[in-house]
Order: structure tokens, then sequence, then C-alpha cells
């Protein structure tokens, strides 16, 4: 663990929990329509986000942390995901309510995502200096040198070598991580308040990706960015966050400060996924799995979905109702039947 | 890209002789030209020194290589029928096949892109299955029987147009959408898989977040990048054009290069025949030539790998 | 689901019968293939029920779209019964020239005179008074037997030559390409009519022509496949194992092709059925009296204003067919290559 704490100690910001709230989101909930049935992608999720502040969320593939980010932006797939309720508070208005042109002007210019595959995230017939370009004139006015010395600018904030020659290059001239740089200086060209990202390094090499997460998280000091951060990897998350929501079957099951999950995690969900970990400081021979698969998420039986495969599940787990959250700590809580 | 277009012609070039040799050896493998050229009465004397004034009586690779060599120099021989050089009868009629050839591209356009990709950013909407609708139904028809059925409605019942002429425009109408429903329909597959397929994509969504127009999204990325596969086969359509153009003109007696075939074709007029296959297969070769310049404009991931 | 057409023996054997039944159609006449056919088909059906299980099979076939295999099915049974259900197509009654649909008359007697009378030529008949559905019913016949005999013909030259040319490659492969590129540089109908006028007007002008028309098709589709199935492992491990070309082309090679092969197969049905009918309709093809669809709408074309049913029948008939058999092919192509929605396009 104390790789892991050092690492906190040294990439952690001083600006954490000081600032004003950024993002409120109530009781959200996303459901998915598809022929199999109903999916409830998100379902009912609350949290708060101070400006400046880095939450990761973290779960295995399909808990539905990709749909909350695309609740967020208001982007699901159509015709298939609906937000069916909940709120979502952004500057005192519920972005849920909002009209489709009304969104369009807080998309990329307040809230702003970077998605999981840079391959495919850029169109592949234009320039990267037009994508940029593009960006950049759908909230300004920038006209000529002006326009492409901005362009060039983004591009040598995600310290992307040489930005005036790269304007010109098409993305697949450009390598995985460039390309990801890219996606990056595309999302922040507005200058927006707050980043949501989806796995952006899953898809990147090992070296490739601690540098992404280095830039990404001096970008968040530099601009004061308010980050989401999603990713199944409890250790990017120690480097880059200062607030951890672990999300199992469309709920968020336990929330807290980094150290707090950490260093006492509650929920039996929350101690798996740090156990499989790999850690440096302990010999171990196997490192320790969660046994049985993540729940498909359509008709799930009332009471808590992670019940199957819990190791702490017993007389206490009530089958007939999901727990409600129980505060165990200051501003960490968790929904187990443990703790009610 | 010169490269390209230099391997592109030199493979088109070894085609087109090939094609030469299919047709020659066709050709020759049925009846006696001399004898179609005689009157029936004609005395054996006539008919060998016909064969020898049109060189039938040399070996068959003579035969075929002065046929090569004339048709290289732009002689293609003379019409049996008609008497007449190949060449300017083909230039004759060319003019009107290329004229019903433009309208049935317009045709197909106006059809197939509104139907092929707006349907497909409403997907499984009304509008939607009625365009898969129209997608089996063009491709499933045979358009000789559809000419038929238009001309009977709309010039026998309805009287809105005339069923043969080609003086104005209106006489076009119905050979082009008989031409072009086929063609419309298939591209409109086309169009409306690509269209799906692009939406779908990664960098259309990112092109959302970034909040730019609806409008841009569809009309500056979402087409553009769907318009790249159809683009391939524009070169097979050529092809369809040519080839069936036969059938439309047959039923509309258009005087083009379709009926101008058929009727070589079903009079044995050997000379018009390869002149016609020959020209057209150096169209195709034209064809596709400009489109995979066309496609490396749009595309650059081609501009740069050739 | 097709494995069962990899398996040895019983596939041959039906493949060799199915070409006896077709030989006997054309010299000997369609009236004596009746019970054959059918018995062919029982052999078929028990065939695949056998190899891939009761329960399969029909889990299979209930998720078949309906009225497509529904039509394909009539189609079937009607060509290969023709003479059963109804008289002979050739004869001709004057004075009964030019009737009009018997069935819309015994319609507007109903509405017209509350009177139900029904009507002998239920679809009208032609200029010699030949029932026009008699002579639909019978040119079912020609269709089929055209296009399952231009279909195996073509289908075996483009199978024999994309799978030798992609596997060997070299200047075999080359020349190969250079002959499909210059058969594909001249246009389907062109060529076929070409052909059909060069060797005379007979049955089997028709198939070489609509044959000869397809196989460049097959090649190139083949072709590309047999080289991507060439670089998988198990072919090099075959190789490196001392395995013969042959035994590779059987054993590796073809099985891996057998499901893009059944599609092409279906896909290029509906070409050929539309072909067919094109050269019949221009003149070029099985020559008259017997009846075709396509020279039926040709013949009906003169009396286009009059007699609007001679064309119109068996025009409907053609999209029919063609319809289905594409609509059938499509979901083919779902269940056994869903990587091919966008190959075939």
């Amino acid at each position: 663990m104390s790789e892991v704490v050092s690492e906190i100690n040294t990439l952690r910001s001083a600006t954490r929990s000081s600032g004003q709230i950024a993002l409120e989101i109530k009781d959200l909930k996303t459901y998915l329509y598809t022929r199999w049935g109903v999916v409830k992608a998100v379902d009912g999720v609350s949290l708060s986000l101070r400006d400046g502040e880095c939450l990761g969320l973290v779960g295995e593939s399909g808990c539905g942390k990709t749909m909350f980010g695309l609740s967020l932006m208001r982007l699901l797939p159509r015709p298939a995901g609906r937000i069916v309720g909940g709120e979502v508070l952004f500057n005192g208005e519920d972005i849920v309510k909002k009209s489709e042109a009304e969104m369009r002007e807080i998309r990329g210019r307040q809230i702003s995502m970077v998605l999981q595959d840079p391959m495919t995230a850029l169109d592949p017939i234009f320039s990267v200096g037009r994508q940029l370009t593009e960006t950049i004139t759908i909230s300004s006015d920038l006209k000529g040198p002006a326009l492409l010395e901005r362009a060039v600018e983004l591009l040598r904030m995600v310290r992307i070598p040489a930005p005036a020659e790269r304007l010109a290059a098409f993305p697949f001239q450009m390598s995985g991580g460039m390309r990801q740089r890219v996606v990056g200086a595309i999302a922040l060209a507005q200058e927006p308040r707050i980043l949501i990202a989806d796995e952006p390094t899953t898809s990147l090499d090992v070296t490739t990706q601690a540098n992404y997460l280095r830039l990404l998280k001096s970008l968040q000091e530099r601009l004061n960015l308010t980050l989401i951060f999603i990713t199944h990897d409890f250790g990017i998350v120690a480097r880059v966050c200062h607030r951890v929501g672990v999300m199992y079957a469309g709920k968020l099951v336990e929330l807290g400060d980094v150290e707090d999950i950490f260093d006492n995690p509650r929920h039996p969900y929350t101690k798996c996924l740090i156990d499989s970990v790999p850690k440096l400081d302990k010999r171990v021979t196997r490192l320790a799995t969660i046994t049985g698969q993540p729940p498909t998420l359509h008709d799930l039986p009332p009471g808590c979905s992670f019940r199957p495969r819990c190791t702490e599940a017993g007389t206490h787990c009530r089958p007939d109702q999901y727990p409600d959250p129980a505060m165990v700590g200051d501003r960490h809580y968790v929904r187990c039947w443990l703790y009610q | 890209m010169q490269r390209l277009i230099l391997m592109r012609l030199f493979y088109g070039v070894i085609t087109l002789v090939i094609v030469s040799m299919i047709v020659f050896i066709l050709s020759r493998l049925t009846g006696d030209p001399a004898a179609l050229m005689l009157p029936l009465d004609a005395t054996e004397e006539a008919r060998i020194n016909m064969t020898h004034v049109l060189g039938l009586d040399k070996p068959l690779y003579e035969q075929y290589w002065i046929f090569l060599s004339s048709a290289v120099r732009g002689d293609l021989g003379k019409s049996i029928r008609f008497r007449e050089q190949v060449g300017t009868l083909y230039m004759q009629r060319l003019p009107n096949t290329l004229k019903l050839a433009g309208a049935a591209v317009f045709f197909v356009l106006i059809v197939s892109i509104p139907l092929g990709c707006f349907t497909a950013l409403k997907k499984d909407s009304f509008a939607d299955y009625g365009s898969r609708g129209f997608v089996s139904v063009g491709l499933a028809m045979p358009s000789f029987w559809f000419g038929l059925v238009l001309m009977q409605v709309f010039a026998v019942w309805l009287r809105w147009v005339d069923a043969a002429g080609m003086s104005t425009p209106k006489h076009y109408i119905l050979p082009a959408v008989t031409l072009g429903l086929g063609m419309a329909a298939g591209m409109t597959r086309i169009l409306r898989s690509g269209m799906i397929d692009v939406l779908d994509s990664e960098f259309i969504k990112m092109l959302r977040i970034k909040g730019l127009p609806e409008r841009k999204v569809t009309f500056r990325h979402a087409l553009r990048n769907a318009f790249i596969p159809p683009l391939t086969i524009l070169g097979q359509y050529t092809a369809i054009i040519l080839g069936g153009a036969v059938v439309v003109e047959v039923i509309f007696t258009w005087p083009g290069v379709g009926r101008l075939s058929y009727e070589a074709i079903m009079s044995r007029d050997f000379p018009v025949i390869q002149a016609v296959v020959l020209i057209n297969g150096a169209i195709l070769l034209f064809a596709n030539l400009l489109v995979d310049i066309l496609y490396a404009y749009i595309d650059p991931r081609i501009r740069s790998s050739v | 689901m097709v494995r069962f057409f990899v398996s040895r023996g019983v596939p041959i054997g039906l493949a060799f019968v199915l070409a006896v039944i077709v030989y006997r159609a054309i010299r000997v006449g369609f009236d004596s293939i009746g019970l054959p056919a059918v018995g062919w088909l029982i052999v078929l059906i028990v065939y695949l029920v056998g190899r891939v299980g009761f329960g399969n099979f029909f889990r299979v076939v209930k998720r078949a779209p309906k009225l497509p295999t529904l039509i394909i099915v009539a189609f079937i049974l009607t060509a290969i019964l023709a003479d059963k259900i109804t008289g002979s197509p050739y004869d001709q009654n004057i004075p009964n020239r030019l009737q009009p649909p018997g069935l819309m008359e015994t319609l507007k007697t109903a509405v017209r005179e509350q009177r139900f009378e029904l009507n002998e030529n239920w679809l009208g008949t032609d200029a010699l008074g030949r029932d026009v559905l008699t002579r639909l019913v019978h040119g079912a016949r020609v269709t089929l037997t055209v296009t399952i005999a231009a279909i195996m013909l073509g289908q075996g030259i483009g199978l024999t030559l994309g799978i030798t040319s992609g596997y060997f490659g070299g200047w075999y492969d080359k020349v190969v390409m250079r002959i499909v590129d210059g058969a594909m540089s001249i246009p389907g109908i062109f060529l076929a009519l070409l052909l059909a006028v060069v060797l005379g007007p007979s049955f089997q002008t028709v198939i070489i022509a609509i044959g000869l028309l397809l196989w460049s098709r097959f090649v190139r589709t083949l072709r590309a496949e047999t080289m991507k199935v060439k670089e998988a492992e198990f072919v090099k491990l075959a190789r490196v194992a001392g395995c013969s070309n042959w035994w590779i082309i059987r054993r590796h090679i073809f099985p891996n092709l057998v499901n893009l092969w059944a599609v092409l197969v279906s896909l290029e049905v509906g070409v050929t059925v539309i072909v067919e009918a094109t050269l019949g309709f221009l003149g070029a093809g099985v020559p008259p009296p017997t009846p075709s669809w396509g020279s039926l709408i040709s013949d009906g074309r003169q009396y286009v204003t009059s007699a609007w049913w001679l064309s119109f029948f068996p025009g409907m008939a053609i999209l029919l067919v063609v319809l289905s058999v594409n609509l059938f092919g499509d979901w083919l192509r779902d269940v056994l290559d869903p990587q091919m929605r966008q190959r075939a396009t």
C-alpha cells in the first residue's frame, strides 16, 4: 500500500473539497428499453461534486458507468436509452429537463467528455487541425491565424510535439496515445468546467497510460477542472482521484474519500476490488478474484444484487429490499445490510 | 497516386485485350459472316470471293491480329447490316444513351440520398420501413416488366407522357425511372447501411459531445464518411447502365447504344458487337479510374497509401 | 447449421441426383420428373433433419421469414407438379381468346348482380385462347430448371477457380483474375444474349449463357475468402504436418467457405431468375412454344393496351419469387455469415 499512498501524496492537489458545488446528482435513473426487456443501467445514483474535485467511478464492465457518463451529457443511445427519473443540478439548473438546443450550449462548453477508444473517436477523413478549429469555432469567433494559433496552443497544452506541423496530419497517421491527446484537446477546446473521462487509458499501452494520466492530472489542476474519471482500475483511482464511487449493477454501493475507501473499505464488493489489485508490499501467491459473473442488468430481483457473489452475505441481508445508504464516516456512505 | 493510375491503366488494357479475345472467339464460333452479307441465292464463287475480301480465309490468329491492330488505330471495321463504319454508327447512338444515363443517374441520386441517408437518421421509423420496402421491391423488380407497367399506366391509361420518342424532357421520365429503379434501390441500401454504421461510431458521439450542431454532424461528417463505400460501386453501375440499357432501350425504342448492340446481336452483325463490347469496356475502365481518383480525393487514408 | 454440406457422400449424391433430374427434365420432358423430384425433396429434408437434429431444424425453420418461405415452397411444388394441378399449356381454344381474368369477372358479377359464378379462366386467356394461369404454372418449371442448372454450372466453375486461384496464387491466379475482370467488364445481359445467339436457341443455351454470367461473381468472393483462410494457423499446421494440397483444400479450406458459398448461391438465385426472364423477353430464351415467364410477358406486349393481364401476371410472379428469394437469402446471410452484411454491399 505504501507505493499507492506515496503516489496519492505526490499527485493529490491542494484544491480539494474547498470549492463550490459544481454538480449535484439526485437519484438519477437511466433505463435502456431493449428488445429483451428494461435494463436499469443507472438506478438511483446520488452524489455531488465540488469545483476542482476529481471523482473516480469504479466498477466492472457493464455496471452502468458509461451510461452514467452519457446521461450527464444527455447523449444516451437512441431510441433505447432514456433518463426516467432524478435530477442533475448544474449551475442550479436541472440538466435532465433541458431541451436539446439548450443541451448543445452545455455540451463541450460546460461539460465535456473523453471516450474510451482513441482509434475511432476522430473523424478519419478530416485533418486534426480541421477537427480542432471546427471545435473552437463552435463557441468563439476566432478566424484565420488567430484560430490556428489557438489550435496549436491546444495541441501544445496536451503536450503533442511539433504541434504546428501536426495540424495537417490525419488521425490514421498518429499513434493511439497521440490520438487520445488530440481527443483530450478537442474535449477541452471550449474550456469546460466538468470533464468526464470514460476509461481514457484502457486501450493504451502501459507507458502511454502513465503519461496520459500525468497529463490529465496536471491539466485538471491548472484549469481547475472537475473531473469524473470512469475506470475499472483501482490503481488509477488512487493516483488521480480525491473521491471514489463504486458502482455495482447500476447502483452506487459505496462513496467516500480515497484514503477512507482504501484504508477502510466497507462494502464487500469494494473489498474484493481492492484485494484484486496487485500490491508490491504483500507477498501473495494468488490474486484475489470475485467469483461469479457480473449480473445482467435486466430483470434484477429485489434485494442486494451483489448477494449471489458476496462472501459476507447472511441472514442480515433482506431479500425483498435494496439497502439504503448508511453513513459510516465523514463523507463516506455505503449501501450494504451489514451497516443498516 | 500516379502509380495507382498507371497500374490501373495497365491492368485495364490487359482486361480489354482479353475482352476482345472473348468476343472475337465467340463471333467466329458461329455462322459465316460472308454468308450473312450475301444474298441467299449467291453463287459459291461469290461466297469464296467475299470470304477472301473479308480476310476470313486467313488463320484465326492472323484475323485476330488484323482486327486488334486496326482497332488500335481506331478502325473498328464496317457494320455488315448497315455497311457503315462502326465508329460512326456508335457515335451517332452514344449521345442518346448518355442522355438517358444522365437522367437515370439523376433519378438514382434524388431517390437514394433522401431514402438512404435520412431514413437512417430515424431508424425503425415509418419512413425507414418504407425505404426498406422500396429497396426490397426495387432489387427484385424485372426492369423490362416494370417498364411495360409504367408505360401501360402512365402512357396508356393516364396519358401523362408518351410511350416512345425522345423529343421533350417528358420522354425521359419513364425510361430513366425504369433504368434507375434497381440502381436506386441498391444505392439506397448501401447508403443506409453505411450511414447506420457511421452514426453508430465513436467519432459521431465525440462530435455531439463537443456540441456540434446536429446539421453539421449529419452533413459534414456522417454523410461524407457514408459516401465512401457507395462510390466504389459506381463503377459497377456504369456497367449496369450500359448493359441494362439494352433492355430499357429495346422497350422504349430508344435509339441508343443498347438497342444498337441488341440489334447487332440479333442480326449477328459481329463487327458492331465487337466494337460495342470494346468501347463499353474502355468506358468502364475509365469510370473505374475516375472512381479511384474520387475515392482518394475523399479518403485521406487512400491518398497517402498509394 | 450448414456443416452438413461438408460431410461426405450424401451431399454429393444429392447433387448428382439433382443434376440427373434436371437433365431428364430437359431431355425427356417435365412430366417425367414429378415423382423423382418430390422424392428428392423428401430425402433432402430427411437428411437435413437427421444432420442437425429434429429440434434444431425446426427452431431454425421457425425463425425463417414466413411469407417468403411459403412463396418459395409453393413455387417449387407448383413447378414440380404443374401437370398434376393444371391441364396442358398448349390447349388452344380460339373462340375463347383474350378473355379477361375470370376471378375479376366473378367479383364483378358478385358485386353488380349479387350472383356468384366461378369463371373458368382465373387469370384470363391469351391470343390463342390458352389459359394464362396454366401457362404461368408451367412457366415456373422453366424458371426453376434453368435456375438450378445455371447456378450449379456457375458456382461449380466459380468455386473451382476461386479456391484454386486463391490457394495457389502466382501466375495462375493472375491469369484467372484477368479473365474474371474481362468477363465482368462485359455487361451481364449483353454477354448472355450474345452467348444465346451464338449457340442457338435451346434450353441448354440459356443454362450455359446464365452459368457463364454467374461464375465470375463467385470467383471473386470465394478467392478473397480462400486467401484469408489460407493464412489461418490451422492451415499452416496442416501444411507443416505434411498434408497434401488436395487434402488441405478439401478438409480445411472448403469447410470454412461453405457458409459463404451457401449465402452467395442464395443471393444469386434472384439474379438468375431475372436474367432468365429477360432473355426470354428479348427472344433469346427457351424457344417457343414452351412457356417461360419472360416469353409470356413478351407475347403479351403487343396486346398491352387491350389485354393487360397477359404480361401483368407473369411479371408479378417474377417479382414475388425474386422478392421472396432475396428476403430468404438475406435471412440466411444473417444466420450463416453475419460479417457478410458488410461484404455483400
